[in-house]
C-alpha cells in the first residue's frame, strides 16, 4: 500500500515539485517584492523539472492509479518543461512588472498541467490536467497588458473556454456511461477499462461521445469550426501571451486527443478518421488562406497556428486510419509539436524583445528594415518563419516530412480504396497548403529584409534575447540532426501501441507492418 | 586525406565555410570580404577539377561516394554524397560559374557586401549538394535550400520590382516542389511495402523498381509539377523572365546556368529511371510541351526590347531542347540533352554576364538605345559575338554539338514513331528562330552607326572603357569551354555516356515495348543508324 503510494509520488516528482514551487511563488510574492529574483527562481525551477523528467526518461511502461508512466508521457513532459522554460523567458517583460509572481506561478502550474495531461490514464485526471492549463491562462491573459482590447480578449477566451470544458465534460459523461469506468488502460486484460469497453460494436452513443469530446478538444487546438476566438484573442494580448496561447493548449489538446480518442476509444466509431481528416483539410486551408490577408502580426500568427493544427490533424487522421504503419502519425504529431513550439515561441520572443506595448510592433509593416538595424534578430525571425514554412534544412521541414509520410503511407497501403483516395487528397492538400503558408511567412521576411525603415526599432530585454537565441539554435540543430527527437517520438508511439488490446483490434491494419 | 570521397566532401563544404567566414570577416571591410569569397570559390574550383581528373573514363557507378550512415535510426535519411556521369559536369560547371558570378559582382554590388557574398556561397553550397546527393530526401533538402539564398539575392540586390519577383520565384517553385516531395515520398513508401525496410538511397530505389504500373503516371505527374516549374517548361515559365530581369547579374548568371538545370537533372535522375513506364506513356505529351516551349520562347524573345528579357526567353527556348532530347529517349538525344545542359549554362551564363557588364557602363538594357558599340567596346563585342555563336549553335562551338545530337536523336525517334516526326521538324525551325533573334540583337547593339544611351553615362562622368582584366577573367574560362566542348566533345561524352545509358535504359525498353504493342516499326532505318555511327 505505502509502497505503491511511494512509487506514485516518485513518478510524479517533477509535477509535485513544479506545483510546490508555484505555491511558494504565490505566497512568497505577497511578502517579498523582488521580480528579478523570482524570475531566476522560476527559470531554475523549470530547469530542475526538466532534469527530473530527464532522470525518469527511460522508465518502463507502468500504471500507478490514474497515472500512466510511459515513453509517450515522458516525451510530452520533456516538451512541456522545455517550452515552459522558453515561455517564461519570452514573458520576462510581464514577469518584471507589478504582478510578477502571479505570472511566474501561473506559468509553472500550466507546465504541470500539460505534464498531467501527458500521463493521464483516467478521465477525471485528464480533465484536471486540462483545467490546470485553462484557469491560470485566464489570469495570465489579464496580466500581460492593460487596455480595453485585453479585457475583451480575455473575457472572450474565458467564456468560450468554459463552454468548451462543459462540452468536453458532457462527452466524458457519455464515455463513462458506456464503459462504466473512468480508467483508460490497464496492464492486464482482466480489468475493465474504457479501451476494452469500446473495442466492441460501434454504437450511436459512442459516436455522440466522440463528437462531443472532439468538439471540446477542438477548441483547445483551435481547429475549425472552433477556431473563431483565436484571431481576436491573440490580437488583444501581449506577444508572450500569444505564444503561450498558441503552444500550451495546443500541446495539451493534441496529447488529449491521442490519449483519449486514438488510444482510449479505438472502437467508438469507425468514422473517427473521416472526421479528423475533414477537419484537417478545412482547418489548414482556412487558416492559411485567411492568414494571407492579415496585416496585424498576432492576428496573422493566430491564423497560422490554426493552420498548424490542421497539419497536425493529418498525423492524427493517419494514425486513426491505420494504427500500425511505417512511420506513424502519432510520432509525426509529437515531432511536429516540438518543432512548431520552438519556432513559435522563438518568433514571439523576438517580437517581445522588440517591444510589447501597443505602438511598437503591431503590424507587419512595423518590422520594415529590421535587417538593417537589428540584423541578428531579423535573421532569427527569418529562421523561425522558414522553419514554420517547412523549408529545409530547418526543423520544420522534418516535421512536414513525417506528417506527409504518414498520410502518403495510408494513401498507398490502406485496404479500403475510398480511404486511399481521401488520404491522397489529404496529402496533396497538405502540400499545397505548405506553399500557401510560405506566401505570408515570406511577406514578413521580405518586409524585414527588402524594405527600409522609417523608425528603427529598439530592442530591449536580455531574457527574451536568450529565449530567441536558444530557440534559434534548437531549430537549426534539429534541422541538421532530427534523428534523436524523431527516435524519441517513435518510441513514444510504440509505447502507446504496446497494450495487448491494440494489437488484436486495430481498426484496419491494412498491409502495413508493425513498426520496426 | 586525398581520397576522392574526402575530396568531394571537402569541396562541398568549402563554400559553406566561406559563407560563415563572410559573417566573421564582415567588420574587416568589403575588400577583404570580396577577396576571401573569390579565394573560397577558387579553392572549390580546384577541388572540382581534381575530382574531374580522377573520374574514371567509362565507369557507370557512382564515384567517390561519401556516406554518413546510422543504421539504428528509424527514419534513416543518410548524408550520402557521390558523383556519377550525370552529375559530374553540372557539379563542375557550378564551381566554374560561381567564379564568374563573383567577378561580375565585384563593383556592381556596393550594399551589404558580406551578406551578398555569403548568399552566393550558400547558393554554391546548395547546388553542389543537389548534384551530389545520393539520398532522395537529401536531394530534396538541397533542392529547396537553394531557394533561400536566391530569394535574398533577388529581393535585396535586384532592380525596381525585386520584392514581387523574389516572392513569385519562391512561391512558384515551392508550390510545384511540394507535389514533387509527395511523389518522392510515395516512391519511398512503395519501395517499403515491397522490401520491408525504409530505404532512401537513390541507387537502391532505382534498382528495386518497386512502383506499380498503375501508380506510375500519377507519381510522374507529381514529380513533373516541381521539375517542370524549375526547368521551366512552357505553361509554367512565367516566373522566369521576371526573376531574371529583376535579379542582380550574378543571380541571373547562376540561375540560368545552374538552377534551371536542376529541373532537367531531376527528370533525368528520378522521373526517367524510377518511372520508366510512365515516361514511355507520357513521352508524346512531354515532347509536344518541349517543342512548344522551344518555338514560343523563341518567338517571344524575338519581340523583346530589353536585352536581359531576350536572353531570359531564349533560356525557355533552349531548355526546351534539353527536355526534348531527354524525352526523345534515344541514346544520342539523351547524351545531347545532357551536353546541352552544360552548353546552355556556359553560353547563357556568359550572355547574362555580358548584358550585366553593358548595364554597369550605360545603366540601361533597352536594345533601341544602343548601336554600333563594336567601335567603342571591341573586346566586349568580341566576347558577345563568340557567345552568341555558341548560343545559336554554330559548328565548332559547343552549342552545335549539343543541338546536333538532340536533333539527330529526335529524328531517330521520329522514324521509329512517325507521329512524332512533326515534332522533330518543328524543333529544327527553333534553331532558325534562335539564330534570328540572337543575331538581330548583336546587329542592332554592336553594329551600324554608333549610338550611345544619353544621360546614362558613368555617374561621375568617367569615360566608358572596354572590358578590364577582371571582366576578361570572368569570361575567359567560359570561352575556353565553348571551344573545348565544341571541338572535342568526346572528353565530356565519354564520362557521362555510361551513366546516361544506365539511367535511361529501362525507359527506352518501355518505349520499345509500347511501340511493339502499337504494332509499329520499332527499328530506325538502316541509313540513319549508319550515319549516326559515323557521327559518334
Amino acid at each position: 500500500m505505502y509502497d505503491e503510494l511511494l512509487k506514485t509520488v516518485v513518478t510524479l516528482l517533477p509535477e509535485i515539485f513544479l506545483i510546490a514551487m508555484a505555491t511558494i511563488l504565490f505566497v512568497g510574492g505577497a511578502f517579498v517584492r523582488a521580480p528579478r529574483v523570482w524570475l531566476i527562481v522560476t527559470v531554475a525551477a523549470e530547469v530542475v523539472a526538466t532534469y527530473l523528467v530527464w532522470q525518469q526518461s527511460d522508465s518502463e511502461t507502468a500504471i500507478y492509479g490514474p497515472i500512466i508512466a510511459d515513453q509517450f508521457g515522458n516525451v510530452v513532459r520533456w516538451l512541456a518543461t522545455t517550452t515552459g522554460l522558453l515561455l517564461v523567458l519570452a514573458g520576462a517583460r510581464t514577469a518584471k512588472g507589478k504582478l510578477s509572481t502571479e505570472f511566474l506561478g501561473a506559468m509553472l502550474v500550466i507546465t504541470a498541467g500539460v505534464m498531467f495531461v501527458g500521463r493521464a490514464n483516467e478521465l477525471v485526471f485528464l480533465f484536471l490536467g486540462l483545467e490546470l492549463i485553462s484557469i491560470p491562462t485566464y489570469v495570465l491573459l489579464y496580466l500581460g497588458r492593460q487596455g480595453r482590447g485585453t479585457a475583451e480578449s480575455t473575457a472572450k477566451y474565458f467564456f468560450l473556454s468554459i463552454l468548451s470544458s462543459a462540452v468536453f465534460l458532457y462527452g466524458l459523461s457519455f464515455v463513462y456511461g458506456l464503459a462504466g469506468t473512468t480508467t483508460l488502460l490497464a496492464m492486464d486484460s482482466g480489468t475493465a477499462t474504457i479501451q476494452s469497453a469500446f473495442m466492441a460494436e460501434p454504437s450511436t452513443l459512442g459516436g455522440i461521445a466522440l463528437v462531443l469530446v472532439l468538439a471540446g478538444l477542438g477548441f483547445k487546438i483551435a481547429a475549425v469550426p472552433f477556431h473563431f476566438y483565436a484571431p481576436d484573442v491573440y490580437q488583444g494580448v501581449s506577444h508572450s501571451n500569444a505564444a503561450l496561447l498558441s503552444i500550451a493548449p495546443k500541446l495539451a489538446g493534441m496529447v488529449a486527443i491521442i490519449r483519449l480518442v486514438l488510444i482510449g476509444l479505438p472502437g467508438a466509431n469507425p468514422m473517427v478518421w473521416q472526421l479528423l481528416l475533414v477537419i484537417a483539410v478545412i482547418t489548414m486551408t482556412l487558416g492559411n488562406v485567411s492568414a494571407l490577408w492579415q496585416t496585424d502580426l498576432r492576428r496573422m500568427m493566430a491564423y497560422s497556428s490554426i493552420a498548424h493544427s490542421g497539419y497536425m490533424l493529418i498525423g492524427l487522421a493517419a494514425a486513426a486510419a491505420a494504427p500500425t504503419q511505417a512511420y506513424g502519425g502519432i510520432a509525426a504529431v509529437l515531432f511536429y509539436l516540438s518543432v512548431y513550439a520552438l519556432a513559435t515561441v522563438g518568433f514571439f520572443a523576438a517580437l517581445s524583445y522588440l517591444g510589447d506595448n501597443e505602438e511598437s510592433v503591431r503590424n507587419v509593416d512595423d518590422l520594415a528594415g529590421l535587417a538593417n538595424n537589428q540584423p541578428l534578430i531579423a535573421a532569427a525571425i527569418a529562421l523561425f518563419l522558414f522553419s514554420l514554412a517547412g523549408i529545409p534544412p530547418l526543423a520544420g521541414f522534418w516535421g512536414k516530412l513525417t506528417l506527409l509520410t504518414s498520410s502518403v503511407d495510408v494513401a498507398i497501403h490502406h485496404t479500403d480504396p475510398t480511404a486511399r483516395t481521401w488520404f491522397l487528397v489529404l496529402a496533396i492538400t497538405g502540400g499545397i497548403n505548405a506553399a500557401i503558408a510560405a506566401a505570408y511567412y515570406l511577406r514578413i521576411i521580405s518586409i524585414m529584409f527588402f524594405r527600409t525603415s522609417r523608425t528603427p526599432l529598439q530592442g530591449t530585454g536580455g531574457w527574451q534575447a536568450a529565449a530567441v537565441g536558444v530557440s534559434a539554435l534548437l531549430v537549426l540543430l534539429l534541422g541538421i540532426d532530427h534523428g534523436h527527437i524523431a527516435d524519441a517520438a517513435h518510441e513514444a508511439e510504440s509505447s502507446l501501441r504496446a497494450f495487448p488490446e491494440m494489437e488484436q483490434t486495430s481498426l484496419d491494419p491494412g498491409e502495413a507492418k508493425l513498426p520496426t | 586525406m586525398f581520397e576522392p570521397e574526402n575530396l568531394l566532401l571537402a569541396t562541398i563544404l568549402v563554400p559553406l565555410v566561406g559563407a560563415c567566414l563572410m559573417w566573421v570577416l564582415a567588420p574587416l571591410g568589403d575588400v577583404i570580404v570580396r577577396r576571401v569569397a573569390l579565394g573560397t570559390t577558387l579553392v572549390a574550383l580546384v577541388g572540382t577539377w581534381a575530382l574531374v581528373a580522377k573520374f574514371p573514363k567509362n565507369g557507370d557507378q557512382p564515384f567517390a561516394v561519401w556516406s554518413w550512415f546510422d543504421a539504428s535510426r528509424d527514419l534513416n535519411v543518410q548524408f550520402s554524397l557521390g558523383l556519377d556521369g550525370l552529375s559530374l559536369w553540372m557539379f563542375a560547371l557550378s564551381a566554374v560559374l560561381m567564379v564568374t558570378s563573383i567577378f561580375v559582382s565585384w563593383t556592381a554590388i556596393r550594399e551589404r557586401v558580406p551578406l551578398f557574398y555569403g548568399m552566393l556561397l550558400l547558393l554554391e553550397f546548395g547546388c553542389l549538394g543537389v548534384f551530389t546527393a545520393q539520398d532522395i530526401i537529401l536531394f530534396y533538402v538541397f533542392f529547396e535550400f537553394t531557394l533561400i539564398p536566391l530569394f535574398f539575392l533577388i529581393g535585396i540586390w535586384g532592380s525596381e520590382d525585386r520584392q514581387y519577383a523574389a516572392m513569385k520565384f519562391f512561391l512558384f517553385t515551392l508550390a510545384g516542389s511540394m507535389l514533387t516531395f509527395l511523389g518522392l515520398l510515395a516512391i519511398v513508401l512503395f519501395d517499403y511495402s515491397r522490401t520491408g525496410s525504409l530505404n532512401f538511397s537513390i541507387a537502391d530505389l532505382t534498382s528495386n523498381q518497386s512502383v506499380p504500373e498503375q501508380w506510375q503516371v500519377c507519381i510522374f505527374v507529381a514529380l513533373f509539377a516541381g521539375f517542370a516549374i524549375k526547368v521551366p517548361l512552357f505553361p509554367v515559365h512565367t516566373w522566369l523572365p521576371l526573376a531574371h530581369v529583376q535579379a542582380p547579374t550574378a543571380g541571373s548568371v547562376f540561375l540560368a546556368g545552374i538552377l534551371l538545370k536542376i529541373g532537367v537533372y531531376g527528370f533525368l535522375r528520378f522521373s526517367v529511371p524510377l518511372l520508366p513506364n510512365a515516361t514511355a506513356q507520357c513521352m508524346p505529351w512531354l515532347l509536344w510541351l518541349s517543342v512548344i516551349g522551344i518555338i514560343y520562347g523563341a518567338l517571344v524573345a524575338l519581340a523583346q526590347s530589353d536585352m536581359k528579357k531576350l536572353v531570359a526567353y531564349s533560356s525557355v527556348s533552349h531548355l526546351g531542347y534539353c527536355t526534348l532530347g531527354l524525352f526523345a529517349l534515344t541514346p544520342l538525344a539523351v547524351q545531347g540533352s545532357a551536353l546541352q545542359m552544360i552548353n546552355h549554362g556556359i553560353s547563357t551564363g556568359a550572355l547574362f554576364a555580358l548584358v550585366g557588364m553593358l548595364y554597369e557602363r550605360y545603366h540601361t538594357r533597352e536594345i533601341a538605345q544602343y548601336g554600333g558599340l563594336a567601335k567603342r567596346l571591341p573586346c566586349l563585342t568580341f566576347f558577345m559575338i563568340l557567345f552568341t555563336f555558341s548560343s545559336i549553335g554554330l559548328p565548332g562551338t559547343n552549342g552545335f554539338t549539343g543541338e546536333f545530337l538532340i536533333l539527330i536523336g529526335m529524328f531517330q525517334r521520329g522514324w521509329a514513331t512517325p507521329d512524332l516526326l512533326i515534332i522533330a521538324i518543328l524543333a529544327v525551325s527553333g534553331v532558325v528562330l534562335g539564330a534570328w533573334y540572337m543575331l538581330n540583337l548583336v546587329r542592332r547593339v554592336f553594329f551600324g552607326p554608333l549610338r550611345e544611351p544619353t544621360g546614362h553615362g558613368h555617374d561621375n562622368g568617367e569615360p566608358i572603357t572596354d572590358l578590364n582584366v577582371r571582366e576578361v577573367a570572368a569570361l575567359l574560362p567560359l570561352a575556353v569551354l565553348v571551344f573545348w566542348i565544341g571541338l572535342y566533345p568526346k572528353f565530356f561524352l565519354d564520362r557521362m555516356a555510361p551513366s546516361l545509358n544506365r539511367v535511361t535504359f529501362a525507359a527506352e525498353e518501355e518505349v520499345r515495348h509500347l511501340d511493339i504493342q502499337n504494332e509499329k516499326q520499332a527499328a530506325a532505318p538502316q541509313v540513319v543508324t549508319e550515319s549516326l555511327a559515323r557521327v559518334r
